[in-house]
Order: structure tokens, then sequence, then C-alpha cells
């Protein structure tokens, strides 16, 4: 089938369920990523592929356990509040991966972009992009900034210039503006998508180490709008100013 | 906070333009750090359906007014709303509205806002990435509206092509947002629908919006964007929630 006959199927598809019936190689002859996704077990706490704790430095252990204590215990920590659920900030990478709300793949030759439902995320991802040098690094954010490249059926992300502040997981998982983490997108059929993390952050861990995610695809799901800030504030209607 | 930045950025490209025009070869600029940008020779497709890339309003008109700049064609209600919106402005007081509390900005407020978008087209929907508070508006093509989508800040939207015009139309409006942010307001009822064409070669994007509310306006008007590609531009990270200084306080917006 030619990808024009693909693509007006998709289209006739569309029409008919109101649905994308997504084809399995993308016109550039990659896997085809693109989609609704949804994490299949979010992972609160985030472990290594092997399913343990983290190689933690011992500063960073006591920082997770005492923010691990707090969660449990229900309490909203005054003075260390988790920024992405108490603020509404990004969530930062990788806690953004590990939400359980749906996602969308956009694939394009030279991007790719995740959009997020969380809080109205979206991360860009430039195809070989070149990473710059250590020492020309843009000042870190939440997000960072991500290059990608494809490495046979791998999407394959590296993401740097990451700011310290944000939790790496739900639970509070520190770390510094030094972290770097690498994700492998590769289906594992059509529809699961499996993403392999290495984490390096030499401030927090004694070593790098992987982790691991599997999404579902969601072919009758749809983005919806995630309004998080009405938690810090609920705007009134607009409407009702003169009364 | 982001805002300022992009506002400060764009203010001093000029600046910067210049200071490097006038180096000498020797001088040894240091390149500005991050990632490297687009060439800008890559202009965007010739293809009228394509529009996919980064474009961006040039200049800011906070004040929506009709193609003629008259101001809309008002209900009662909504001249009260409007002049009580400029009263509290002038006073210093201005009422604060959803995105003040980094809420999205609702349509058609969106469609002025001085930030990059991104388009991205795949398979049955466009999508617009926009850079302020990482508002998404995400277009369903070839599809009818729904009788009764829930109500949103943001609504819903299908999109068709009439000839080389994308048509987009939005309801299930919330409230909670104005038309522009000087301070016209609109009801749930409210209905945008947007014409959208290439101009100047494909270098922009002419936006007609046509904006329909029996509650605020007593007939449908039109007023109009106009959007340049900005293949040179990348979008960058917005966070409204740190240290929103614009955080409203008992329903005003004080800049702190």
């Amino acid at each position: 089938m030619s990808m024009r006959t693909r693509v007006l199927l998709a289209a006739c598809l569309s029409a008919v369920t109101g649905f994308v019936a997504l084809p399995a190689v993308a016109a550039e002859g990659k896997p085809n990523l693109g989609g609704v996704w949804l994490v299949e077990k979010p992972q609160a706490e985030l472990k290594t592929t092997a399913g343990k704790a983290p190689p933690f430095k011992p500063e960073a252990a006591r920082v997770y356990a005492k923010r691990k204590q707090a969660k449990a215990s229900g309490g909203k920590s005054a003075d260390d509040p988790d920024p992405a659920a108490a603020l509404c900030l990004p969530h930062g990478v990788p806690r953004l991966l590990n939400e359980a709300q749906p996602i969308q793949i956009l694939q394009k030759p030279k991007q790719v972009t995740v959009l997020y439902q969380a809080n109205h995320q979206s991360r860009q991802f430039y195809i070989d992009d070149p990473i710059p040098a250590a020492d020309s690094l843009p000042d870190p954010n939440y997000d960072g900034y991500s290059s990608a490249k494809w490495d046979g059926n791998a999407l394959v992300v590296s993401t740097y210039s990451l700011n310290a502040l944000t939790w790496m997981d739900d639970v509070g998982m520190p770390h510094g503006e030094k972290l770097t983490v690498v994700e492998r997108y590769e289906l594992a059929g059509t529809d699961t998508l499996r993403v392999k993390l290495t984490l390096t952050d030499p401030e927090t861990f004694t070593a790098p180490w992987d982790a691991q995610l599997t999404y579902k695809r969601q072919p009758n799901l749809r983005l919806k709008e995630d309004a998080c800030a009405e938690k810090l504030w609920h705007p009134p209607s607009s409407a009702s100013g003169s009364g | 906070m982001r805002r300022v930045e992009r506002f400060a950025a764009a203010g001093s490209v000029g600046l910067i333009f210049l200071a490097f025009a006038v180096a000498s070869p020797a001088q040894n600029a240091k390149p500005a750090a991050g990632p490297p940008k687009p060439d800008p020779a890559s202009m965007t497709s010739s293809d009228p359906h394509d529009i996919d890339g980064v474009w961006w309003t040039p200049g800011y008109d906070r004040k929506y007014r009709t193609v003629e700049g008259e101001l809309p064609p008002f209900t009662e209600r909504g001249r009260k709303d409007w002049e009580h919106n400029v009263a509290a402005d002038k006073a210093g007081e201005p009422v604060a509205d959803a995105p003040t509390g980094c809420l999205p900005h609702g349509i058609p407020r969106l469609l002025a806002s001085p930030y990059p978008i991104q388009i991205i087209t795949t398979p049955g929907q466009m999508t617009w990435v926009h850079e302020v508070n990482r508002n998404q508006r995400w277009i369903y093509m070839d599809e009818k509206q729904p009788a009764n989508p829930p109500k949103t800040y943001l609504g819903h939207s299908v999109g068709h092509w009439e000839g080389d015009t994308l048509v987009i139309d939005t309801i299930g409006l919330n409230d909670k947002t104005r038309i522009d942010e000087e301070g016209i307001t609109h009801s749930d009822q409210l209905h945008v629908v947007e014409h959208i064409r290439k101009i100047e070669g494909g270098k922009a994007l002419e936006s007609l919006i046509t904006i329909t509310d029996p509650v605020m306006f007593t007939k449908p008007w039109t007023t109009k964007r106009i959007y340049r590609a900005r293949p040179d531009v990348r979008l960058m990270e917005y966070a409204c929630e740190e240290n929103n200084r614009n955080a409203p306080e008992n329903g005003v917006t004080k800049a702190k």
C-alpha cells in the first residue's frame, strides 16, 4: 500500500469514525510513534528497570526520604511544596513522562513534539540537532532542551540544561542541574511504546541508572484541557464585571 | 516568569544586530549559548495548504476592534462590561482575568498574544502550540462540531479548507476569559470563526476572526491579525506559575 493510499485511507476512517487510524510507518520510513498514548503503570516512585531504588548519594537519599515521609503523612510541606502538584509548575523531565494523563506524539521528519495533557505542557525534540558543548549550554529550565536522533527503529532523545527545581517523581526524588536524561522510544508492536531512560547526575547518584516505562496506544482518546492553575486561583466569569 | 524576557528580547534584537554589524571580524564575539537555530533562508512551503512552522504576530495590540477600526456592536450588557473594565484599568486596579492567574487565554484573546506559535499538522488534526503560557489548540479537521462540548478555556475547534483558506470554528468556550486584554467580555455562548490564508507569498498569515455572542454583541463582527513566518525562531519554555508577579489579589491584577 502506497503512502498516499495510507493517508487517504486514514482520512476516510477519520471521516467515518471521528478518529484517525495511523499507519505503522511514517512518511519518512521511520516507525510511526504518532498518536495518543497513556503510560501503563505510572510509577509514583521511580525505580530502576530492575525495580530497585536508584543509587543515591547520601544527601539525596536523605532529601528523598524526608519528602516521601511528608507525602505519606498527607501533609503539604510549606517550605518544600510539590512543585508540579501544589504550584502547577512544569513537571520537568523525567517526571513528566510518568503522569497518569495521556500524551500525544506529533511526529514530523525534522521535529518530534510531545503534547502532555498534564498542565498543558509540551516538549520539542529537534532531530539531529547537535548538543552544545558543556561550556556553552543554555541556562537551565524546567524541561531542558532536547536533541533527538533515530538509531535504527528507536528515537533517542537527549535532554540537558534541566533546572533543579523539579522532582524526578511524584514523591520527591531530588536532582541537580547536571542531570541529563536519555530517552529511547521504541515500538513493541503497533500499540505498545517502550521508553528506556538513562539518568545521569553525578551530584545525586553514584552511577548512571536505567528506568523503563511502557505506554499503550489510545486510539479512542483525545487530550482534554487540564487547567491546573485553578488550584491556585479560580477565575470568576469575566462577563460579570459590571454586575 | 518568561513573559518579561520575551519582550526584552524582542526589543533588543535590532540593537544586537547593529552591534554585530559594526563589530570588526577580529573581535571574537562569543556566540549566544543555546542550541543552533534553523536556517532563516528555509522559507515556508509554497503549498497554500501547508502552514506548518513558527509564526509570530508583529508588535502587540491589546485591543480588538472591527476591521474598520470601530468598537464592536455591543449590546447594553457588553458595553457596560467593557466600560467597567476600561475604567478599572485607568484607575490602576485592572480586573483580573484567567491568564493573569496562569490559566489559558481563551479564544480569541490568545490569537493576539505577542508570542510565537508553532503549527503542526498530523493526519486529521492541526495543533497550534502557543509559547504564551503553554496554550495548546487541537483543531480536528473535516469533522462536525459536537452538539454540546464541555465548556473550557480554549473550547472545541474543528477546521476545514475552503479553497486556499483554512476555516477554524470554535465553540464550547467558558466565560472566564475575555475577548481582548483591554476588557471586551464574552458569555459562554461565544462562537469564533477564523478564516486564515497565506499572504505575501507565504511569508505571512492573515486571520480574519469573526466573533458571535448574542449576550454581548448585537451582531457578528470581524477583527484581524497578521502572523509572520519565523523559521528562525524556536518556541521557548514558558513558566507563568514561577513567581507570577501579576497573580490576582481579591480579583485585581496588581503588578508586583
